[in-house]
């Protein structure tokens, strides 16, 4: 299938000219565009106001713990696609055990959903 | 799809148990109450294996073709119940882990049983990675479960590190071994890999690299780097199990991979024999059980630390039975199960003596065990005991299973392995004894006063009588383990 190789040109080429472009457009405009310097044109953006202090401070590592919980529940919504998708057929084919099924693998992760509740995994402030 | 619900019972029980556990835990902190939650789980989960009949009589191959329920899984699964029950009873009651961490102690032990469970059971390509990355992430985590201590973070670090890395190495040669052959169960692959050129470097090389993924769990050379680091860092009652049931669990997966895969199975004259045609992972694997050996038992000699000294004796053993991983026959075989059975009981003895005299003085090293066996009779005997066995001293069972192990490889041919492997248990013989000095010939600096609690007294006296017990009466276990060298599944 990969042998088709005429029909992938097209995207090929696509793509190639899109980067072309974005480079042109950004050669152009350096060369281009008037070069003044300015003490206030080279401070960092910052909306509006004084920029104060610096701009790294300390990440807050629940970030991370909630990334995590996150790709675990996602995971299991991702299971949940194909036995959505084949549902009704099993449901008319072996009754009940579709259900149960799915049943026992929500409540598997339900367990694991109220430790991380009790252990107040899901409060910011801690 | 219910029928096949009857052969995972024991894993269904498993996962109830945790399930269980982790919400009792949440709220009941009793440390009884948590053991007494895993001791029924794991009860049941005995009664499915062992009455559960079904697969596990004639072998049954389950979620197409992924799990093999068979009579090989069954044995190393009760193999591996033993740690899990011990270890955690172990780490219930360790200096090194405090109250709020009994609980994640304990998820972990059975998350990685469970883990363990479907690595023995798996035929399929990734069924097995995928069980071993379950057994394997467990083991980081419960490695470093001392959050505020800098050696077992460091053992973590080590065994994830190190672990990772050799199982993307195992990983490209399953990924190799799919490409080649089209199909990811192990018995397709087998008969696939029968019409090919075995000259083939590319299936030796294959070959070594998911060999490697296995000798990491099991610590053989050159996979045994982790080993003494993360046994001396990690909690003891943490280092007892991982030197048990990832050890079996690991030989369990090793023996089917290669005796499925590698191998093409023989009967000669109503004896199973397994031969390789002309690829030569026997020999290289004879050559690295040598080099494990010799490894382990000499770097043990210059060892203070217990733990240190009994994580290189956990390698030094994993060579002996590699020995009779080599001998490709039903021998070796049942020589490879036996001292497995055997093991567990001498390794889970010796850590936990090892455990009670750290939980006195707050550190594993030689010096703590000067005069425990004037101290405390009973700590000094089953050392003793544990010891004699780890050396394989008879009557002891550990003299039984490296017998069985000799015997196996001296019938193939392989007279230089076993004088290796009798050299290595002579010189062996030196460190046990340092334990063994410094336990009776040794006076202590300050005068201290030993007493065991009860339930410590029962677990030495149990494990003692079963060292002692699969030496001296062997006849239902030699039997137990000829029903359990089934596993080709059709």
């Amino acid at each position: 299938m990969a042998y088709q190789t005429h029909e992938y040109i097209a995207v090929g080429m696509l793509f190639l000219f899109a980067a072309l472009v974005a480079t042109l457009i950004l050669i152009a405009t350096h060369l281009l565009g008037p070069k003044i310097k300015d003490p206030a044109k080279m401070r960092p953006y910052e909306c509006g106001p004084e920029p104060q202090g610096t701009p790294r401070h300390q990440f807050s590592v629940h970030f991370y713990i909630i990334a995590i919980f996150f790709i675990l529940f996602d995971i299991e919504a991702v299971f949940m696609y194909p036995w959505a998708v084949m549902f009704k057929k099993f449901l008319i084919l072996q009754g009940f055990v579709i259900i149960l099924d799915m049943v026992v693998f929500i409540g598997i992760l339900a367990v694991g959903f109220i430790y991380i509740w009790k252990k107040k995994a899901l409060e910011w402030d801690l | 799809m219910l029928e096949t619900l009857s052969f995972i019972l024991p894993e269904l029980s498993l996962t109830l148990t945790l399930c269980t556990l982790l919400l009792v835990g949440l709220k009941f902190k009793n440390k009884f109450l948590l053991y007494s939650l895993v001791k029924m789980g794991v009860l049941a989960t005995f009664i499915f294996l062992v009455w559960g009949g079904g697969g596990y009589l004639n072998s049954v191959s389950i979620f197409s073709n992924s799990l093999s329920i068979d009579p090989l899984s069954r044995f190393f699964k009760i193999l591996i119940l033993f740690p899990t029950l011990f270890c955690s009873w172990f780490a219930l009651n360790s200096y090194e882990l405090h109250e709020k961490s009994h609980i994640e102690a304990l998820l972990l032990i059975l998350g990685s049983t469970l883990g363990m469970f479907f690595l023995v059971s798996s035929s399929d390509l990734l069924m097995i990675y995928l069980s071993l990355e379950t057994v394997s992430i467990f083991s980081y985590v419960l490695a470093g479960i001392r959050k505020k201590h800098a050696l077992s973070n460091e053992a973590s670090v080590k065994y994830m590190i190190f672990g990772t890395f050799v199982s993307g190495g195992m990983l490209y040669g399953l990924s190799l071994l799919y490409g080649m052959t089209g199909s990811l169960n192990l018995l397709d692959i087998a008969t696939q890999l029968k019409d090919y050129n075995t000259h083939d470097f590319s299936l030796l090389f294959i070959s070594l690299l998911i060999f490697g993924g296995f000798a990491y769990k099991i610590s053989a050379v050159p996979f045994h780097m982790w080993t003494p680091d993360v046994y001396e860092g990690a909690p003891t009652p943490i280092t007892t199990f991982f030197s048990t049931a990832p050890k079996v669990a690991g030989f369990a997966v090793l023996i089917r991979f290669f005796y499925v895969v590698f191998s093409t199975q023989m009967t000669e004259g109503g004896v199973t024999i397994w031969a390789t045609t002309d690829l030569h992972w026997p020999e290289i694997v004879a050559l690295l059980s040598a080099i494990t050996m010799t490894v382990g038992n000499f770097a043990a000699l210059s060892q203070t630390n217990v733990k240190r000294l009994l994580a290189y004796s956990t390698i030094a053993h994993s060579g002996y039975i590699l020995m009779g991983f080599v001998v490709l026959g039903v021998e070796g075989l049942e020589a490879v199960l036996f001292y497995t059975l055997v093991y567990i009981f001498m390794k889970l003895g010796a850590f936990f003596v090892t455990q009670c005299v750290g939980n006195k003085f707050k550190n594993e090293e030689l010096s703590s065990f000067k005069e425990i066996g004037w101290k405390s009779p009973l700590l000094g005997i089953s050392m003793t005991l544990f010891l004699f066995a780890l050396i394989g001293l008879p009557p002891t069972s550990g003299f039984i299973g490296k017998f069985y192990l000799f015997n196996a490889a001296l019938h193939k041919g392989l007279l230089w392995l076993v004088i290796v492997a009798i050299f290595n248990s002579v010189v062996s013989l030196y460190y046990y004894a340092k334990i063994l000095k410094a336990l009776y010939l040794e006076k202590s600096e300050k005068e201290f006063s030993f007493t065991l609690n009860f339930f410590d007294s029962y677990v030495l006296v149990f494990l003692s009588v079963a060292v002692m017990l699969l030496g001296i009466y062997v006849e239902p276990f030699i039997h137990w383990v000829k029903a359990s060298v089934y596993f080709i599944v059709g």
